[in-house]
C-alpha cells in the first residue's frame, strides 16, 4: 500500500516543514557543485580535443617525416602515390578563398537586413524577417548542399561556364548559409545601441537614412564586425555542404569556375580510407590542427573587437 | 503683450489606443523659459517631444490631432517638413547622449547634415557654439578627443552645444539635470540661465525647486491636462488650483 500523507496536517504546516528540510540541505553548496562542475567539464573537454588534436597533428612532422615547408607551401597532393607527396596549399587556398569570398558578399547583405529589420521597418521585420532567419539557420546543411547540387551546379554549368562543380559554387552555397547569422548577430549590434543616439541624431533634423549612415553604422561597427567573423567562422568550419558542390579536386583552382577543394572537405574525403597513425591519416590530423588555429584566431578577434565596443 | 513662439490649441497625442495628452492648450514666450512640472506619466516628456514632431519619428504608433502653431504655421498640419523645424527646435535629453565621436564632429554633426560642407564655417560654428555653452575653454585643446571622455556635466553641456549648432530659436530639454551630480547641474541651471538671452527654453523637471530657480513660466500637467500655467512665481506662491497646490506642497505625486 501507497503511504498517504496524514490529512488531518494543514497545508500550511506541511509546507513549513518541507522548508525547513531543504535548508538543512545546503542549497549554496549543492549550486556551486553544479555549476563548478559544468565548467570544469567544458575546460577539460576544450583542452583534451585541443591537446589531441595537436599531438595528433604534428605526428605527420616528425614521425611520418613530412616537411611543414612542403606541407604549407606545394600543391601537389599525392600521399598514396609510390613517391607520395603532402602538399596542401590548394586546400587551404581554397578553405580561405571560400571563407573571405563568402564573407564579403554575406557582409553587405547581412548588415543591409539588419538595418532594415532594426531601423528602417521595426515592426515589419520583426514580424517577417525575423522567423524566416530563424528557419534558415535551422535547415540542415546537407540540405542547403543537396539545393547547391540540384539547383546551382546545373546553373553554373549552363549559363556561367565549366562544369557547375566549382569554387564558386561552393562561395555561393556557404554565403547562404552563413547570411542568417550575419544578419542576427548584425541586428543585436545595432538593437545593443542606446536609443539616445538615434534620437539625439533625428532631433537635430538627420533623415532616418543620415542617422544610420553617420552614427549607427560607426558606432555599431565592432560588433558588425564580429558579426561577419562568427560568420567566417562558420564558413571555414563548413564542410558537407561545400563538399557536395566543389568539385574535389587536388589542383589549385585559376578561377571562380574551377572546382577546388577545401582542408574540410579533404578530411571528410580521406578520413575513412585510411589507416591511423599512417602518413596519409596523420596529415589529416595536421589539417584539422590547421582549422583549430585558423578558428582560434578568428575567436581572438572576436575578443579584441569585443573590447573595443563602446556599447 | 509678449509675443509667443509656439502656441498648441486642443493638443491631444494617443500611443494607439492609449491616450496620453487629452486636449492642452500652452502659449510658450518668446525669450523665457517655461517649466513643464508633474508627476511621472503625466505627459510632459511627450508633450515636449511632440513640439519637434520627435514623437512622429520615435513611435510610428503616436497620433496627434489639434494644432501646434510655431512662426505662423500649424506643424502639425499637411506635410510640414520636420527636419528643418527640428533645425529651428533643438533638443537636449535626460541622459547627456553625446555620439562616439570626438568632441568637434559632435557639434558639427548637425551643421553637417544640414549641407554645412565648408571646414572653416564648421570651425567658426563650432568655436561660436562651444562659447555659448560655456565649454570651450575646458576643450579647446582637445576637439579631436572622443566626446565619451568629457566628465558627465561635460558632456551634456556639449550636447546642449551641439543642439545650438544649427542656430535654432527654441531649445527643449528633457529633465536635462537628473543624470547629473549637484555640482554639474549647478553649471546646468546657470547656463540655461545665460542661454535665455538668445533662445526660448522649453524644460521638463521633476524637481519643483529646479522651475522655481530658472523659470519664468510654469506650467503643471495632471494626467495628461494642463493644469494651471502662470508666472513662476505666482504658481508656486498662489497657486490657482488645490490640485496645483497640492502637488507643489508634495501631498501627491
Amino acid at each position: 500500500m501507497i503511504p498517504i500523507m496524514q490529512t488531518t496536517e494543514k497545508a500550511s504546516e506541511r509546507l513549513i516543514r518541507k522548508n525547513k528540510k531543504l535548508s538543512l540541505k545546503n542549497p549554496e553548496r549543492n549550486g556551486k557543485v553544479i555549476v563548478y562542475s559544468a565548467a570544469f567539464v567544458t575546460i577539460l573537454a576544450t583542452l583534451a580535443v585541443t591537446i589531441f588534436l595537436t599531438q595528433q597533428g604534428l605526428q605527420s612532422f616528425y614521425m611520418s617525416g613530412i616537411n611543414p615547408l612542403e606541407f604549407l607551401t606545394s600543391t601537389n597532393w599525392n600521399p598514396s602515390g609510390s613517391n607520395p607527396s603532402y602538399g596542401a596549399l590548394a586546400f587551404i587556398f581554397g578553405s580561405l578563398s571560400v571563407t573571405v569570398l563568402s564573407a564579403l558578399i554575406v557582409a553587405p547583405f547581412g548588415i543591409g537586413a539588419a538595418i532594415f529589420m532594426t531601423e528602417i521597418a521595426p515592426s515589419w521585420g520583426k514580424k517577417i524577417l525575423q522567423p524566416v532567419i530563424e528557419i534558415l539557420v535551422g535547415i540542415p546543411s546537407v540540405v542547403y548542399g543537396y539545393l547547391g547540387l540540384t539547383v546551382l551546379v546545373p546553373f553554373i554549368r549552363d549559363h556561367i561556364g565549366g562544369s557547375g562543380y566549382s569554387l564558386m559554387a561552393g562561395v555561393i552555397v556557404v554565403s547562404l548559409m552563413i547570411l542568417p547569422t550575419v544578419t542576427t548577430l548584425s541586428a543585436d549590434a545595432f538593437n545593443r545601441l542606446p536609443n539616445g543616439l538615434r534620437s539625439s541624431s533625428l532631433a537635430l533634423g538627420a533623415t532616418r537614412w543620415q542617422t544610420v549612415r553617420r552614427v549607427l553604422l560607426p558606432t555599431a561597427m565592432p560588433g558588425l564586425l564580429t558579426a561577419i567573423i562568427l560568420g567566417m567562422a562558420r564558413a571555414i568550419g563548413e564542410a558537407l555542404a561545400i563538399q557536395m558542390v566543389i568539385g574535389n579536386t587536388t589542383i589549385l583552382p585559376s578561377s571562380l569556375l574551377d572546382p577546388a577543394a577545401t582542408m574540410t572537405t579533404i578530411i571528410t574525403l580521406n578520413m575513412g580510407h585510411t589507416t591511423f597513425n599512417s602518413a596519409e591519416n596523420n596529415v589529416l590530423w595536421t589539417l584539422g590542427l590547421l582549422l583549430l588555429i585558423l578558428s582560434y584566431g578568428l575567436v581572438m578577434l572576436v575578443r579584441f573587437l569585443a573590447a573595443r565596443r563602446k556599447f | 503683450m509678449t509675443d509667443s513662439i509656439i502656441k498648441t490649441e486642443n493638443l491631444k497625442v494617443a500611443y494607439g489606443e492609449h491616450q496620453v495628452i487629452h486636449g492642452i492648450d500652452l502659449e510658450v514666450i518668446e525669450g523665457e523659459v517655461t517649466a513643464l512640472i508633474g508627476p511621472s506619466g503625466c505627459g510632459k516628456s511627450t508633450l515636449l517631444q511632440t513640439l519637434n514632431l520627435l514623437i512622429r519619428s520615435m513611435s510610428p504608433n503616436a497620433t496627434l490631432s489639434g494644432t501646434i502653431t510655431f512662426s505662423g504655421k500649424n506643424i502639425l498640419k499637411g506635410k510640414m517638413d520636420a527636419l528643418d523645424l527640428r533645425k529651428q527646435i533643438g533638443m537636449v535629453f535626460q541622459k547627456p547622449n553625446p555620439f562616439p565621436k570626438s568632441i568637434f564632429e559632435n557639434v558639427a554633426y548637425g551643421p553637417r547634415v544640414h549641407g554645412y560642407k565648408k571646414k572653416k564655417q564648421l570651425q567658426e560654428i563650432v568655436e561660436q557654439t562651444l562659447t555659448d555653452a560655456y565649454l570651450w575653454d575646458e576643450v579647446k585643446d582637445r576637439l579631436h578627443e572622443s566626446a565619451l571622455e568629457l566628465s558627465g556635466g561635460q558632456q551634456q553641456r556639449l550636447c546642449i552645444a551641439r543642439a545650438l549648432a544649427t542656430k535654432p530659436d527654441v531649445l527643449l530639454m528633457d529633465e536635462p539635470t537628473s543624470a547629473l551630480d549637484p555640482v554639474s547641474t549647478q553649471g546646468i541651471e546657470d547656463l540655461i540661465q545665460k542661454l535665455k538671452e538668445q533662445y526660448t527654453v522649453v524644460m521638463v523637471t521633476h524637481q519643483m525647486e529646479q522651475a522655481a530657480r530658472i523659470s519664468d513660466t510654469t506650467a503643471f500637467l495632471y494626467m495628461g491636462q494642463l493644469i494651471e500655467v502662470n508666472d513662476t512665481t505666482q504658481l508656486f506662491f498662489s497657486p490657482k488650483r488645490q490640485q496645483t497646490e497640492d502637488y507643489i506642497t508634495g501631498k501627491f505625486g
